[in-house]
């Protein structure tokens, strides 16, 4: 059995192409202080022409690699997405393990997941390697939803980006560790996102209302097993549905602004990516920080809530 | 105002801090000529849902367009 696995580095990787809403916006009646004061950015992330999730994936490692980090011995890889390349055979993360170079005695699965895909796949990948003694595991998010968008869909086209993160987790290192989570699904509900003959659907109302009613209740029950309070979490990373969204969560749960980061601008909804890409930002910003909640919620209707804590 | 209507009222400031609105005048007027767009009439109609704990078809959410049609609903 392997030491206790932890996060030991989160690294983002944001394509630089950038769509424009202002003009899709105004043709639905929306103007910049509605894209920017409530949808959070009128800026998406945009792949190039040609990149799938597996080549986000790799720019998010080589991302790695520049900041010092090596990818020897990495013996697991998994890719949370629900947009993977061609039809989904091979899986993503071996296409991943394939692109990287990486050795064969390497575990590789897909986690199929949408916003809350980030919980859930801290503790699969936390969990698989303390099982079975692994050392290094990657962990990427890749959902480039911009292949899935209707741009003709007011629900949709102004709301989702294109990103990956990878999240370097090891046995025994320094780090954080996702001490606790508490995971939950409301499938009869599940319709509410989906993908029906390569295009995404969303009926906003309805994932609104659940994740307004749901997120709250989770976040607070699982303090509550822990005997904490919000004092004494440092900072609180929610999914970015849209910055409406985090900013009424937060009223719900009375927590001040300087704790609840939004991250859209420049980025959109990046669905499994946007908690780390919130969290990379919310570590880059306070080098202090011991306790983080974070909590994903959406496609599914899924949601999940995470305790991560420095040792 | 009756109970309702300051009920109501109560949920639209929480909704949309600073709002302009006397239900006297305004409550026949379309929510978005008060400057509730679609994410803040999203907001109110899940308060009014919870206070009142009414579930709201799609179609009876479309009728929802101003302050007295909401009171009407609950009332």
């Amino acid at each position: 059995m392997s030491d206790g696995v932890r996060i030991t580095a989160l690294v983002g990787y944001v394509p630089e192409g950038r769509e424009d809403t202002v003009e899709l916006g105004a043709g639905f009646g929306y103007g910049l202080d509605f894209l920017e004061g409530k949808l959070g950015t009128s800026l998406l992330a945009r792949k190039g022409e040609g990149q799938q999730a597996s080549d986000l994936c790799v720019e998010a490692a080589r991302r790695l690699e520049g900041l010092g980090w090596s990818l020897n011995g990495v013996d697991m890889v998994v890719v949370c997405t629900q947009t993977p390349d061609g039809h989904g055979i091979p899986h993503v993360s071996a296409v991943v393990h394939a692109k990287l170079g990486l050795g064969d005695e390497c575990a590789c699965f897909d986690i199929s997941l949408g916003c809350s895909g980030y919980v859930y796949g801290l503790s699969v990948v936390k969990a698989f390697m303390e099982a079975n003694g692994l050392r290094r595991g990657l962990f990427f998010t890749s959902d480039p939803y911009s292949g899935i968008i209707d741009p003709a869909d007011q629900a949709t086209c102004l709301l989702f980006g294109d990103a990956a993160t990878v999240t370097l987790l090891e046995a025994g290192g320094d780090g954080w560790c996702l001490s606790d989570a508490i995971f939950a699904t409301k499938g009869k509900g599940g319709d509410a996102i989906n993908n029906r003959e390569g295009s995404l659907q969303m009926d906003g109302r309805a994932v609104f209302n659940f994740a307004l009613t749901a997120v709250p209740k989770q976040i607070n029950e699982l303090l509550a097993r822990r005997s904490l309070s919000f004092d004494e979490i440092d900072a609180v990373v929610l999914h970015q549905g849209s910055r409406y969204i985090v900013d009424k969560l937060r009223e719900r749960m009375k927590l001040p602004e300087h704790k609840v980061l939004v991250h859209l601008a420049g980025l959109g909804n990046t669905v499994s990516s946007a908690i780390p890409l919130t969290l990379e930002a919310v570590f880059a910003k306070d080098k202090g920080l011991e306790r983080v909640l974070i909590s994903g919620f959406g496609v599914g209707l899924s949601y999940a809530t995470g305790l991560l804590e420095r040792h | 105002m009756n109970e309702i209507e300051t009920t109501l009222l109560g949920i639209f400031q929480e909704a949309i801090p600073g709002i302009e609105l006397d239900p006297t005048t305004d409550g026949d007027l379309p929510l978005a000529q008060l400057g509730v767009d679609s994410l803040d009439k999203m907001s109110i109609l899940l308060a009014v849902q919870e206070k009142w704990d009414r579930e709201f078809t799609p179609d009876e959410i479309d009728q929802l367009t101003t302050f007295n049609s909401i009171c009407g609903k609950v009332g």
